[in-house]
């Protein structure tokens, strides 16, 4: 008897059950409460299956078939679609029969669990219906889209509340800074090993006072991390870049290069992120030797953007929001 | 289904789930188990399910479950817990589906008590069959197959007892499993041995 896997199972089970409970006590957000809940529960499941040595693929499937109803009980569409693309890489590991006893339930639930959202989604902005996760990074500073957004995203964690990413992405659209804090704690409660939290921060940080202390502290926290996230560091390098250009400081500047570079090193070489990594350096360089560097800057660190010839410096900034999505930037 | 000629009686008080099985579990499970078996607006302290049981489906014989609690005895575990239970009417989710899920494994663990004694449910799998694990371990598993539903009576429960009979018989991890099912009107339940 492996002593951990079964303690550990225990635990999911009382997190579970749990969660049902406040479901049923019909308080004040209650199913966010519960949502909560059930992502411990997840994760003790998850913890559970690590517990065993070489388990089965039978044992593991009824592992990975648990994660994921947690999440589907715990209103999380996102982290359910994860797992169920893990579920279905077993199907031809297995034989048929088993693979379908141990997925139908979940299966069929999940169909109406993705009705659901589709329903939601599609009563959103128009703009944002190809890729919503695209467009709560990128949305402009229209004030005007930038409501649309924000009602929208309510309404989206309205209905599912247990979906981190849709909290981070409403904490991205806020209007207002203490409702996108508030969606950065509820996100970062759900799902605290998420990297791009402190990312989100930083984007959300720029636009308030205090800015100044709060990226220097997030560039020491960073420097002195045995294992830097490269969310982290492109939060870090964009923030300090958009303060130096406002403030004309270039202790700033030393920040963005110090951590593009660093997060340059994490990043495959051949992939995006790698040379947006490079565009910050570059600019950072450019500026700490006094000269003054044209917008294609982005060009020679092999960024695919438009570059008027009015733009901006800060506006082509801010496009490199558009090629490094936090999210996948995390993921990586 | 086998015969009803030898009738039987047995009585289970659902304050010894807290010593018969893991405390914290039954912490979650006892206030709406309470709520759903309490058919009028006050909370009752006795019932009674016709049930079904045998080593097999042929050989299972009915019998009277007579469940009871003790309002007095049972705070004494939980504080909070006949108030929990009338929160739960009075929200009128009694009924909800949420309810008779935690409901039916609170009859599950009772049943497993007087039928299996000695047995302890050490985990819930809520995803798929079966979900109360007295025995985790992998690729030998020793379970309950629990369900419950508000109507139906005897029919439904034999529907549903053919139905996880068959999903149980498609896992080849599955070592021992029974079912427990139970109905809330008419009170009718099923504790049937399905593997080996």
């Amino acid at each position: 008897l492996n002593r951990p896997y079964v303690d550990t199972l225990s635990e999911a089970t009382r997190l579970k059950l749990r969660a049902a409970n406040i479901l049923l006590g019909n308080a004040e957000e209650a199913a966010y409460q519960a949502a909560v809940v059930y992502h411990e529960a997840y994760r003790a499941e998850a913890r559970a299956l690590r517990a065993l040595d070489g388990p089965s693929r039978e044992t593991a499937l009824r592992s990975l078939v648990e994660q994921c109803g947690c999440l589907v009980d715990g209103l999380d569409p996102s982290g359910a679609h994860s797992l169920w693309g893990r579920i279905l890489n077993e199907e031809q590991r297995l034989p048929r029969r088993a693979y379908n006893a141990l997925t139908s339930y979940l299966r069929d639930r999940s169909v109406k669990f993705n009705d659901r959202l589709d329903a939601i989604l599609a009563k959103g902005p128009a703009e944002m219906r190809d890729d919503p996760f695209l467009f709560g990074i990128t949305i402009a500073r229209d004030e005007a889209m930038r409501r649309r957004a924000t009602a929208f995203f309510t309404q989206v964690v309205a209905a599912f509340p247990g979906d981190a990413q849709f909290w981070m992405l409403r904490a991205l659209v806020a209007a207002e800074a203490g409702e996108a804090w508030k969606s950065i704690r509820r996100s970062r409660a759900l799902m605290p090993d998420m990297p791009a939290y402190e990312m989100v921060a930083l984007l959300i940080v720029l636009g308030q006072t205090g800015r100044r202390e709060y990226v220097k502290s997030a560039f020491e926290k960073l420097s002195s991390e045995a294992q830097p996230e490269a969310a982290v560091c492109y939060g870090v390098s964009f923030a300090a870049s958009i303060i130096a250009l406002d403030d004309r400081d270039n202790a700033f500047w030393r920040i963005a290069r110090d951590a593009s570079i660093l997060g340059e090193r994490l990043v495959p070489p051949q992939k995006l992120e790698a040379g947006v990594f490079r565009f910050f350096s570059l600019l950072a360089t450019e500026k700490l030797a006094g000269r003054e560097p044209t917008p294609e800057l982005a060009s020679r660190a092999g960024l695919p953007i438009p570059i008027g010839s009015r733009d901006s410096m800060k506006r082509v900034l801010e496009s490199t929001r558009r090629l490094v999505p936090g999210y996948h930037l995390a993921a990586a | 289904l086998g015969s009803t000629r030898e009738r039987q009686a047995t009585t289970y008080s659902l304050e010894k789930l807290y010593l018969d099985q893991a405390p914290d579990h039954v912490m979650e499970v006892m206030a709406p188990t309470i709520a759903w078996l309490s058919e009028a607006s006050s909370l009752h302290k006795r019932v009674s399910f016709d049930l079904w049981h045998g080593a097999t489906r042929k050989r299972a014989a009915q019998q009277e479950m007579v469940i009871n609690w003790d309002p007095t005895v049972l705070a004494a575990y939980d504080a909070d817990v006949i108030a929990r239970a009338e929160r739960i009417r009075e929200g009128r989710s009694a009924l909800t589906e949420k309810c008779t899920e935690l409901a039916g494994y609170g009859l599950a663990l009772s049943a497993i008590s007087v039928f299996l004694p000695g047995r302890r449910v050490v985990a819930w799998r809520k995803w798929s069959a079966p979900d109360l694990l007295l025995d985790a371990t992998p690729g030998k598993l020793r379970s309950v197959e629990a369900a419950a539903r508000s109507t139906g009576g005897s029919g439904a429960l034999r529907r549903l007892l053919s139905e996880k009979r068959t999903a149980l018989g498609r896992l080849p991890d599955v070592a021992e499993a029974h079912v427990a099912l139970w109905c809330r009107r008419p009170r009718v339940g099923m504790m049937i041995r399905v593997r080996p």
